[in-house]
């Protein structure tokens, strides 16, 4: 009873016909995440990811860390200088978005059905195809698997099937696999010690009773 | 958060989205922000919004508008709301402003640390943003800070002092830092073989004491000291732990000492002192012994002994013993036979003469200064590099210099000889230069002189020259991330090349505003008078130091800083914030010190003795100071000195910017005054000034002065013929109009080897404003230095002085008529106004202010109507760089009048009656001699011995004063003495 009675409070409290349109949600470093780009980010991951889009703050709280991970990943490419987008490869997959399937439905009519973009799209595409490059480059590249990883992990697949294929069959198939993995964990560890170290800032929303800014990290 | 209350928020959020969506493309009617005071103007505002009345309201606009303003750094936080109205939407940008760093304060410690290390620590710098986590930063610094100086558990409390209309806050650390920690126990590990309690007597780390960061650190030095005086060079100390226990407020400290062998380094084959050695050894100051450094040092023992003339000089060295406890190393030496460079020869310059390239080898010809000359290998060496960076740099690129030793140089054992060969080849010509990207700030060749132009000489020296001047003129433009780029391309010619220059502009930023603060009692408009930069002018780094150091000049600040507010942001316009801090406005000072002089005057001294005696005096100094007079920069200052042969007292006000100009300058000044420099009389003097000092530039001064000064002499002390006392000892009031003009064009003021410098004074004194005696003064001098070689200097001065009286005053019962040989002082001149000369700032030749006509009865110089004075000084360094040496010629006099002096250099004579002599004093005395020169940070110490050629007789008197008034005495002929020593600071011209 006493949150509804705030809820209401609220209601009205609340500037009678001004709207929020957008506004700055969090700090990385020094630049901004936007309420607009939470939003935007939510709706192109459902719709690359085929999934029904789904708006409740939690999954909204999930979209802006990811978001907070894109940024300080993208600092870093910055400041490597890797040119880690390759061009023919973009083109060839934007080229495929038109004849792709959304869920059953076709390209423009999952951009209307996610409220998104032809241009916000690409950008999502353009930036998913950066990120691979660059931890293809600074992190699979460097990265050499024990032969005894790779015997642990046939077994782990396969284990007494009589049917499994030969392990030198499939024995660069479970190098890559496991050097994608690897090269994962250490993009993890490495955005985790980014975390550490960046200034990264929850902002309130400044039509609200003012509070401190509450810091996510240190 | 209760769920319900989630869930409505969401709605919330939902509806607002909801309803922002039907407010896409309609039209904009009123863009608003709030709050009405923003970090930006509205100039700016306007530009980075993409959101304008009249146009359609996109969502992209909205979002692309937030974050071109959140880039700028000025914004913490931003919201935008719109509302229907009039057919369309008004749009108001809620915004948070950022905060940044200003004035940054520690207070409530007692030093150390000071409030300026506790400043430090905190780490905030002017300028920049304010954050939470920055905050917290600091007070973690500060506490470290004040752990490492005793402080264990201090409270500290953050203030914050805001400036909305610059956005920018000051930070107060208000401390409570309790009572200090003190030394406790110390717990000590490794192998020093001290018991705790001579560790304390060492270190000074007694129990009780405060436990501070530089007693530790001192502490842990004289450990340090001490082991090395036992010969453990490798000793080494390092404090692992300090452990604080708040119940006795004590710091218990865990020390490791690893003491490790006695090292005992000897050397054999030739006699070099301990101090040498461990100069050239660096195992010593390293504090370790390894063969890298021992070979190091055979290398810097070689290079000394060759220096030395030991020219085929070998040292070995071998470690004869290594143990834990003992390491003996003996550098053997056979030094050879001691040689001498007798012969340095420069072949196939024909580009430079050999004299520019001799001037800049290390190798020297044995002379009179160095017996030996100086040559090593490693000497030779650097000179063969010298000489190739020299041709390089002026597009010789493919030089090179070789060398040829002779050993027995003209068939004489000892005797060395060097050669340097030099192939130039071919030199590399620019054909042209080529500069690309110089758009919004072209630099026109035909304003710059590159030194990479065409027909010039191509090198890289060169290109770093144009590289430094064009990016200081981008920076200056307030091109602040302006970068360089430089290629080079043969051409068909093998000797030319194309040069080409990319400029990379990068961003103009412009001054938003200055923001000075900091500041309780100057007045504005004296520090805004300083500021050289203007809002919307480019952002000039140079504007910006520059205005820091005249605020420096002003000499009321103790600190400036300046910096950027807000320096990462977007934005192109910056605040350049000006932080002072104000000097301590009253200053005391007090000095000590003494006085060896040949000086007395008065009766103390016999009437017998007008040479005067050695005397010794101690002195004593008290100064006051008050800075920033009325907030306006002016000085007011008291000094006095007190001993027995002087008693001063100076007060001055001083306004260094006359009018608010920096070239003008007003003095105020009252002076009384009882020195006894001449020894004839003893007199008081009270005088009061006022200058105008005029800057015409940085070679050229004027100064303008009204002086009105009274003289009284004591006539007990008139050491003078009776006649003339009453005469010499009336008070004397004269008030003088006078102007100088200086031209100072030295290379350096205290000690200069080049250049020029020349002064013009010219002064009126007249009944019309106040004075008794009538007259005109002029005083000029010029002084020139030649610098010969890279060792000799010749200096030289010429000073003329002339004192012309009018008017009949005094004239026609002229009580000295009849008593001189020759010309007599102008009897209108008092003698307070006259000339007198001599000593070791004047003509060397003559004790202190001896110089010129003599009274014809008891010897005692009595000063004279004009002088003249030309020295040459051959000047070249004795002993290294420290110890110089001068030859010196001094030739002159002070004259009775004007029309008196003379080139004569032989004094005439003449008898009198009463079998005694007449002497005449106008003359040209000459005096050579030679001096010492020992070069401090203020000048150098001198010693000179002067022989006087020709230094002048006179008669004295034998007996008392009071023989003197009754004629019962007797005169005797006295002389000058020709050997004078004089000790003094500073060159003499």
């Amino acid at each position: 009873m006493r949150g509804l009675t705030l809820a209401v409070g609220l209601l009205a409290v609340w500037p009678a016909g001004a709207e929020i349109l957008d506004r700055t949600v969090a700090i990385v470093g020094s630049e901004a995440i936007l309420a607009s780009e939470v939003d935007t980010q939510l709706r192109l991951e459902a719709m690359f990811n085929e999934r029904n889009l789904d708006e409740t703050p939690e999954a909204r709280e999930q979209a802006l860390q990811r978001l907070i991970d894109q940024r300080l990943i993208e600092s870093q490419i910055a400041l490597s200088g890797i040119r880690s987008e390759n061009g023919a490869e973009l083109e060839r997959q934007t080229e495929q978005l038109n004849k792709a399937a959304f869920a059953g439905r076709s390209f423009p009519e999952a951009l209307k059905a996610y409220g998104v973009t032809e241009e916000q799209a690409r950008g999502f595409l353009r930036r998913q195809l950066r990120f691979a490059g660059y931890v293809s480059f600074r992190y699979r590249a460097g990265v050499e698997i024990a032969d005894d990883k790779i015997r642990a992990e046939y077994r782990r697949l396969y284990g007494n099937d009589p049917a499994a294929p030969p392990l030198e069959q499939v024995r660069e198939e479970i190098t890559d696999a496991l050097r994608q993995r690897q090269a994962e964990a250490d993009l993890e560890d490495r955005v985790r010690q980014l975390r550490a170290t960046t200034r990264i800032v929850r902002l309130p929303t400044l039509a609200e009773p003012k509070t401190e800014p509450v810091e996510v990290s240190p | 958060m209760p769920r319900i209350l989630l869930i409505l928020l969401a709605a919330l959020s939902w509806w607002a989205a909801a309803e922002a969506a039907e407010l896409e493309g309609l039209p904009v009617v009123e863009v608003r922000f709030e709050p009405a005071q923003q970090p930006l103007d509205a100039k700016a505002l306007d530009r980075l919004t993409a959101i304008h009345t009249g146009q359609p309201l996109r969502s992209a606009d909205v979002a692309s508008s937030i974050t071109e303003l959140f880039d700028t750094g000025s914004y913490a936080n931003i919201s935008v709301e719109a509302e229907e109205r009039d057919g369309g939407v008004a749009v108001t940008f809620l915004t948070e402003p950022n905060w940044f760093v200003g004035a940054v304060e520690a207070l409530g410690v007692e030093a150390p640390p000071t409030p300026a290390q506790l400043a430090t620590a905190t780490r905030l710098r002017l300028g920049q943003l304010v954050t939470p986590e920055a905050v917290s930063e600091a007070q973690r610094q500060l506490r470290r800070l004040l752990a490492d100086n005793g402080f264990q558990s201090p409270g500290i409390e953050v203030r914050r002092r805001e400036r909305p209309e610059t956005r920018e806050v000051d930070l107060i650390f208000q401390i409570q830092t309790g009572d200090r920690a003190r030394f406790g126990d110390i717990l000590m590990t490794g192998d020093s073989q001290l018991t705790e309690k001579r560790l304390r007597d060492i270190a000074g780390w007694k129990p009780g004491r405060d436990a501070t960061d530089p007693r530790l650190e001192q502490g842990v030095a004289q450990l340090r000291e001490d082991f090395h005086k036992r010969g453990y060079w490798q000793a080494d100390v390092e404090i692992m732990g300090r452990d604080f226990n708040p119940d006795k407020d004590r710091v218990d400290l865990v020390v490791r000492i690893r003491r490790g062998p006695q090292v005992i380094v000897r050397v054999e084959g030739f006699d070099l002192s301990d101090k040498k050695m461990r100069r050239y050894v660096p195992i010593f100051e390293e504090g370790l012994v390894d063969v890298d450094l021992l070979a190091e040092g055979a290398a810097n023992l070689k290079n000394f002994l060759q220096s030395k003339g030991y020219f085929d000089v070998s040292v070995e060295f071998e470690r004869v013993r290594s143990t834990d406890e003992v390491v003996e190393i003996v550098y053997r030496i056979e030094p050879g036979r001691r040689r001498k460079l007798s012969h340095l020869e420069i072949r196939g310059a024909r580009y430079f003469p050999p004299d520019t390239i001799r001037e800049r080898l290390l190798l020297e010809e044995s002379s009179l200064q160095r017996r030996r000359g100086r040559f090593s290998q490693s000497l030779l060496d650097r000179d063969v590099e010298s000489i190739e960076r020299l041709y390089r740099t002026n597009g010789f690129r493919d030089v090179k210099v070789t060398t040829e030793i002779d050993n027995n140089y003209q068939g004489k054992e000892g005797r060395l000889a060097v050669a340097f060969d030099i192939v130039e080849g071919p030199s590399t010509v620019v054909d042209h230069l080529e500069v690309k990207g110089m758009e919004r700030f072209p630099l026109s060749p035909s304003d710059y002189r590159f030194a990479s132009a065409e027909g010039q000489p191509f090198s890289e020296t060169s290109v770093a020259t144009d590289r430094d001047l064009i990016l200081a003129e981008y920076y200056d433009a307030g091109f602040q991330d302006a970068s360089f780029d430089w290629s080079v391309r043969p051409t068909d010619d093998p000797g030319r090349v194309v040069v080409s220059y990319e400029v990379r502009e990068g961003e103009q930023l412009e001054v938003r505003d200055t923001v000075v603060s900091g500041f309780d009692h100057t007045r504005l408009p004296v520090i805004e008078r300083q500021l050289l930069l203007q809002p919307g002018a480019p952002l000039s780094q140079t504007a910006m130091f520059e205005s820091q150091r005249r605020l420096y000049d002003l000499g009321i600040f103790s600190k400036v800083d300046v910096a950027l507010q807000n320096p990462e942001g977007d934005e192109s316009a910056k605040n350049v914030l000006f932080q002072l801090e104000e000097s301590r406005r009253w200053a005391i000072g007090f000095g000590g010190g003494a006085e060896f002089a040949r000086l007395g005057g008065g009766r103390s001294i016999a009437v017998s003795q007008p040479i005067g005696q050695a005397a010794f005096s101690p002195r004593v100094t008290v100064e006051l100071t008050r800075l920033n007079l009325r907030g306006k920069g002016n000085t007011f200052g008291l000094r006095t000195r007190i001993s027995n042969l002087q008693q001063r007292a100076l007060l001055t006000y001083e306004n260094p910017r006359f009018t608010g100009s920096d070239n003008w300058k007003m003095i105020v000044s009252g002076l009384y005054d009882t020195s006894r420099n001449v020894r004839t009389f003893t007199g008081a003097r009270a005088e009061g000034a006022f200058q105008l000092e005029h800057r015409f530039s940085k070679f050229r001064t004027g100064l303008y002065r009204y002086t009105y000064r009274r003289t009284t002499i004591n006539q007990d002390t008139l050491q003078i013929t009776p006649l003339l006392v009453p005469l010499s000892s009336q008070p004397v009031r004269a008030a003088l109009f006078s102007g100088t003009y200086i031209e100072d064009r030295r290379d350096d003021p205290i000690d200069a080897t080049r250049g020029s410098f020349n002064t013009v004074d010219l002064g009126f004194a007249s009944g019309y404003w106040g004075s008794q005696p009538d007259f005109f003064r002029f005083l000029g001098q010029n002084s020139t230095y030649y610098h010969l070689s890279r060792k000799l200097t010749l200096a030289r001065t010429t000073q003329v002085g002339l004192l012309t009286p009018w008017g009949d005053k005094g004239l026609l019962d002229d009580p000295s008529a009849g008593l001189f040989y020759g010309s007599s002082p102008d009897p209108r001149l008092p003698l307070s106004e006259r000339f007198f000369s001599g000593g070791a700032n004047s003509h060397r030749g003559f004790p202190f202010n001896q110089a010129g006509p003599r009274d014809p009865t008891t010897g005692f110089p009595i000063g004279g109507g004009a002088q003249f004075l030309n020295s040459i000084e051959l000047r070249f360094p004795l002993f290294g760089e420290s110890i110089g040496g001068v030859l010196f010629h001094d030739a002159g006099n002070v004259y009775s009048k004007p029309g008196a002096i003379s080139f004569r250099s032989t004094q005439r004579r003449r008898p009198t009656e009463d079998g005694s002599e007449l002497f005449d004093y106008d003359y040209m005395v000459h005096a050579v001699g030679f001096g010492l020169r020992y070069r401090t940070p203020v000048g150098p110490v001198r010693i000179d011995l002067a022989y006087g050629i020709n230094t002048p007789r006179f008669v004295g008197y034998a007996g008392s004063y009071q023989d003197l008034i009754n004629g019962t005495g007797s005169v005797r002929t006295q002389k000058v003495s020709s050997f004078q020593f004089h000790f003094s600071l500073g060159q003499t011209f």
